[in-house]
């Protein structure tokens, strides 16, 4: 820099340092504005996205159970642990482990849960159906996974014909005391599955293949006991909804 | 309410087209490149997150032009920070509603608009120096070109990596997709030619005017 450009910014006026309260007041205004935009953009967009999360949950619920007749069909959310089965209504359907569906006349059609596992790149996550009277698994559809596209992501596993052939009497049959899955779900290397509870791994996918199994593994173990204690209560539909 | 000499100067094509050719974002002045890298394995998703930043540009850009007078410039950065981070959480909102596999897709790099240097750039260097339309025209011409650059790369991404456009078949069955354009070294490949592209065009450029003027000279 020159001498001349030197003086020059030594004789620039400095402008005059604000007061501390002028600063927070624009900062608190500015912060005001922002919170009322912000308001009143989740209090428009909220019930949006609940009803679309919603519905997008109830169609991959009945797209998963086979056999379900979307018209006159009912989709119940439960929250099943050790102590309880909680019924949950629509407003904290997310809160859900097991979803039920049942028919017309009220009989259960099938059961749901999500499963999530950690698969190549990330968490995989599923829906599967299970089915309380051959005490398998009878269906699965991939919810997310961003797993390597062309290998492990929804379209690749969800056009694997073989592979989701695996997800048809997949055995999740209970011991006679109802306390545990006889034998828990494995997933084995390609070509090499011998019994009805393993999964056989795609190939080129191992990981991907390995996250569905053990997100499925994980979510059996824990709820499928406890939906054969309390079959009798999920057979029927719960009379709250049979009067809504 | 002070008016600098810049605030006077009108508005011209030029406001709008800078930002789009001149000093594209992406492909002239390389800024904004983590989302242009990584959501562009579409081209949905490419003018998903475009849509996404022309909005927080827009909203942006209009409230610090709006406030210019009114923001002390010890507290401006921390001021435009968090108008771009409202106007980001409204867009992630409203992407979430109206889409949910759109929202799924772009994931957390909705949120990270706020960090986009593009969006602060404007805010510092045009919205806090212009009257608001001049701030609008020239926030829509850096969003415009910011969406071009993307779909640029989402578009050949997503044809050699999945041989579709916008999820439309084009070559058929039969095609072997090259899936490395879609995964995170296609980004930098894709975005890597472009630039050669634009280096090419510049250079091209700039010869012929040297051409043009020896030729004027020789003349003269």
């Amino acid at each position: 820099m020159t001498s001349e450009a030197n003086l020059s910014v030594a004789q620039a006026p400095i402008p005059p340092m604000p007061s501390p309260v002028a600063l927070i007041r624009t900062l608190g205004l500015i912060a005001m504005i922002a919170g009322l935009l912000v308001v009143l953009a989740y209090q428009v967009t909220d019930p949006i996205i609940k009803e679309k999360e919603l519905r997008a949950l109830e169609e991959a619920v009945y797209r998963v159970i086979p056999g379900v007749d979307e018209k006159t069909a009912t989709r119940v959310s439960y929250l099943l642990s050790a102590d309880d089965l909680k019924h949950l209504d629509d407003e904290s359907a997310a809160d859900a482990n097991l979803f039920a569906v049942y028919d017309a006349s009220g009989k259960l059609v099938g059961l749901a849960m999500q499963a999530a596992a950690q698969g190549y790149s990330d968490l995989v996550r599923t829906l599967f159906a299970y089915d309380p009277k051959c005490q398998c698994i009878n269906g699965l559809t991939v919810l997310k996974s961003t797993d390597t596209p062309g290998f492990g992501d929804k379209k690749t596993v969800e056009g694997n014909a073989k592979f989701m052939a695996n997800f048809r009497d997949l055995s999740v049959a209970v011991t006679a005391d109802k306390t545990k899955v006889a034998h828990p779900v494995e997933t084995v290397k390609h070509g090499t599955k011998t019994e009805p509870w393993q999964v056989d791994a795609m190939s080129g996918a191992t990981f991907s293949s390995r996250g569905i199994g053990n997100g499925l593994r994980a979510a059996t173990d824990k709820l499928v006991p406890l939906i054969q204690q309390r079959l009798s209560e999920l057979e029927s539909i719960p009379t709250s909804e049979v009067n809504e | 309410m002070v008016t600098l000499p810049s605030e006077t100067k009108p508005i011209t094509m030029d406001t709008f087209l800078r930002g789009v050719w001149e000093e594209n974002p992406v492909f002239v002045m390389l800024l904004g490149l983590c989302p242009a890298l990584a959501v562009t394995n579409s081209a949905v998703n490419a003018i998903g997150m475009g849509g996404a930043t022309i909005f927080v540009l827009l909203g942006s850009s209009a409230l610090v032009s709006l406030l210019r007078n009114l923001i002390p410039k010890q507290v401006r950065i921390a001021s435009y920070i968090v108008i771009i981070a409202t106007f980001v959480t409204i867009v992630d909102y409203a992407i979430h509603a109206l889409s949910l596999e759109l929202y799924g897709a772009l994931g957390a790099f909705i949120q990270l608009i706020v960090v986009n240097c593009v969006i602060l750039g404007r805010a510092e260097s045009f919205a806090s120096k212009h009257r608001i339309t001049k701030s609008l025209v020239n926030a829509l011409g850096v969003g415009v070109g910011f969406t071009f650059a993307l779909l640029c790369v989402g578009g050949v991404r997503e044809i050699l990596g999945a041989g579709t456009l916008f999820g439309f078949s084009l070559f058929g069955e039969s095609f072997q997709p090259w899936v490395v354009m879609v995964l995170p070294p296609g980004g930098f490949l894709v975005t890597g030619a472009w630039l050669l592209v634009f280096a090419w065009l510049k250079e091209r450029k700039q010869r012929t005017v040297a051409q043009r003027e020896e030729a004027l000279h020789a003349a003269g």
